[in-house]
C-alpha cells in the first residue's frame, strides 16, 4: 500500500516548490534591506519596525481578505497581472507566492537585520583602509560574517512556509496541483473525518519542523561565537 | 441578649440582599446553535422572531457558523451545541446513530442557483426571459464561444451538499467544458470570492441571492430542482440535563418545525419540502 496518494504527494511538492520560492525571492529582497533597515535611523524606524512585524501579530485572515480584493480582476493590481500574464492572480500559484512572500517576510528580516546589526563599524572601517569597495566589502567580507543571521532566516522562512495555512485557505481555492498544499490538504482530512490521512500529513510537518529546528540551532550555536 | 438578636437580623438582611441580588444578576439562558454555513443568515432572522415571541423568558441564541463537515467533526468530538442545523440529512442521521441525539428532522429543501459575474463575462445579450433554460442556453453558448477558460466556483463537494449537488449538476451538465474549478470550504466562503469578483460563474444557494444587499453586476439562474441531488437540511436537537433550559429547548424545536415557520424559511430561498 501506498504511503500516499497522488494528491498527497502533489500537496507535499507543492509546499516545498512553495517554501523554495518563497526563500528564494526573500533572501534577495531582504539581504539588501535588512542592511539598510539595520541602518537606518531616520524618524519612520518605528513605522518601519512595526511594518515589518505587522504580519507577524495580524491574523493571516486578514492579510488574505485584502490579498483577495487586491488579486480580484477589478483592482488595477489584478487587472495589470492579468495584461502581463494571461492569467489571475487569485486562485493561482504566483498569488501564493505573493501572499508567502508577504507573510514571511518578518520570519527573513528579523535574523538578517540582527545579523547585521552586529557587524561593526570597525570591520567595515578595516576594510575600506585596505581599500575594499563597497560591493567588495559586502561579498567577501560582510555576507561571510553574517552567514549564520543568513541561514536563520533562510531556514525559518522555509520552514514558516511549509505550515502557511490561513492565507493560502484565504486566496488558494483548494485546487489539487496547484494551491492545495499540505496544511489545506490536512485540513480537508480532518473535516473529512478521515483522521488516518490527517495523521500521515501531520505527522510529516511535525517531524520535518523539528529536525529542521534541530539542525538549525545547532549551527547557530556553533556558529555565532563571532559575534 | 438583644445584641445577638440584632447579629441574627444582620445575618437575615445580609442573606435576603445576595438573594435578591443574585435574582437580578439570573443570567438569560443562552442557546448555543451549530448551522451550515448556507443557513446561517435565514435562522439569524428566525431567531430574532423566536425571542420576540418568547419575551417573558430571558434568552439569548448564539449561532456557530461552518460548513456542515466541520461542525459534524466537532460535534462528535463533543462540542456541546443545543441543535444543529446540517445543510444535509446525511450527517443529523449519523449524530443518531451514534446516539448523540434521539430523532432529526427535515427542516429545509436546499435550492442551487447559478451566479454570472457580468463583469467578467459579457452580458449585454441576456435574455430577458423569466425562464431558466433560455438563460441556462444564453450562457452555455457564451461559454463556449469564450476563448479563455471560465473560473467556476463551488463548494467543496465532498464536505458541502452544495457543493456535492453543484458538481453531480456540472457533470451531467457540462461533460465536455473546460474550466477552471476553484472550490470553497463553504457556501459562504465562496460568496466571498464571487462577490470579490475573483469568479467568473459560481454555484450559490438561492437563500444567498435573495437578500436585496445582494452581489452587484451579477446575474442568476434557478436550476431546475430536478436537475441535481435533493439537497434536504436536517436538524438535530441535543437534550440538556439543566430542566429550564430543556424547556427552552423544546420550545425552540417546536418554533423551528411550525408550519408559520417553515412558510418563512421558504420565502428565504429555499423550496417547499414536498
Amino acid at each position: 500500500m501506498a504511503i500516499f496518494t497522488q494528491a498527497e504527494w502533489a500537496a507535499i511538492f507543492l509546499s516545498l516548490k512553495l517554501s523554495l520560492y518563497t526563500t528564494a525571492i526573500l533572501l534577495v529582497i531582504g539581504v539588501p534591506l535588512a542592511w539598510y533597515l539595520a541602518r537606518y535611523q531616520g524618524r519612520f524606524q518605528s513605522v518601519a519596525q512595526a511594518m515589518i512585524a505587522l504580519p507577524l501579530v495580524l491574523p493571516p485572515t486578514v492579510l488574505g481578505f485584502y490579498l483577495l480584493v487586491l488579486f480580484s480582476p477589478q483592482s488595477s493590481l489584478g487587472q495589470l497581472w492579468f495584461t502581463l500574464s494571461g492569467e489571475q492572480l487569485a486562485f493561482s500559484f504566483s498569488g501564493l507566492l505573493i501572499g508567502s512572500i508577504i507573510y514571511s517576510l518578518p520570519f527573513t528580516l528579523q535574523p538578517l537585520i540582527n545579523g547585521f546589526k552586529q557587524y561593526h563599524q570597525s570591520y567595515q572601517d578595516v576594510a575600506t583602509s585596505l581599500g575594499f569597495t563597497f560591493i567588495h566589502q559586502f561579498l567577501n567580507v560582510i555576507l561571510p560574517m553574517c552567514k549564520p543571521a543568513i541561514i536563520t532566516a533562510a531556514a525559518l522562512t522555509f520552514a514558516h512556509t511549509m505550515g502557511e495555512f490561513g492565507v493560502v485557505l484565504m486566496i488558494g481555492g483548494n485546487i489539487p496541483t496547484e494551491t492545495q498544499v499540505i496544511s489545506i490538504a490536512l485540513y480537508e482530512h480532518v473535516e473529512l473525518l478521515d483522521y488516518q490521512s490527517a495523521h500521515k500529513l501531520s505527522l510529516i510537518l511535525l517531524v520535518f519542523s523539528m529536525i529542521w529546528l534541530t539542525v538549525l540551532y545547532r549551527f547557530n550555536r556553533q556558529n555565532y561565537s563571532w559575534a | 441578649m438583644p445584641n445577638c438578636l440584632t447579629k441574627k437580623f444582620c445575618y437575615l438582611c445580609v442573606l435576603l440582599l445576595l438573594n435578591s441580588v443574585d435574582a437580578f444578576a439570573q443570567e438569560p439562558i443562552k442557546l448555543k446553535v451549530a448551522v451550515a454555513a448556507n443557513f446561517a443568515k435565514p435562522l439569524a432572522s428566525i431567531n430574532r422572531s423566536f425571542i420576540e415571541n418568547n419575551r417573558a423568558k430571558q434568552l439569548d441564541i448564539v449561532l456557530v457558523n461552518g460548513s456542515s463537515g466541520a461542525l459534524f467533526a466537532q460535534i462528535s468530538h463533543g462540542a456541546q451545541f443545543d441543535a444543529f442545523f446540517s445543510a444535509d440529512k446525511a450527517r443529523p442521521e449519523q449524530l443518531v446513530k451514534r446516539g448523540l441525539a434521539d430523532k432529526h428532522y427535515i427542516y429545509a429543501r436546499g435550492a442551487l442557483n447559478l451566479a454570472i459575474n457580468c463583469q467578467r463575462l459579457t452580458c449585454n445579450d441576456w435574455p430577458n426571459s423569466a425562464k431558466s433554460n433560455v438563460k441556462l442556453q444564453w450562457l452555455n453558448q457564451t461559454l463556449f464561444q469564450n476563448r479563455k477558460q471560465p473560473v467556476i466556483g463551488l463548494a467543496n463537494p465532498k464536505l458541502a451538499p452544495y457543493g456535492n449537488a453543484a458538481n453531480s449538476w456540472m457533470v451531467k451538465n457540462w461533460p465536455e467544458l473546460e474550466f477552471k474549478k476553484v472550490t470553497a470550504n463553504n457556501i459562504s466562503k465562496l460568496y466571498h470570492y464571487f462577490d470579490n469578483g475573483n469568479l467568473d460563474i459560481a454555484f450559490l444557494s438561492r437563500s444567498q441571492l435573495t437578500d436585496s444587499s445582494g452581489i452587484k453586476h451579477s446575474y442568476h439562474i434557478a436550476l431546475d430542482a430536478n436537475s441535481y441531488p435533493a439537497i434536504e437540511q436536517s436538524v438535530v436537537f441535543f437534550d440538556s440535563n439543566d430542566r429550564n433550559r430543556q424547556a427552552i429547548i423544546d420550545l425552540y424545536k417546536r418554533f423551528i418545525l411550525d408550519k408559520d415557520t417553515q412558510m418563512a424559511i421558504e420565502k428565504l430561498g429555499y423550496l417547499t419540502k414536498d
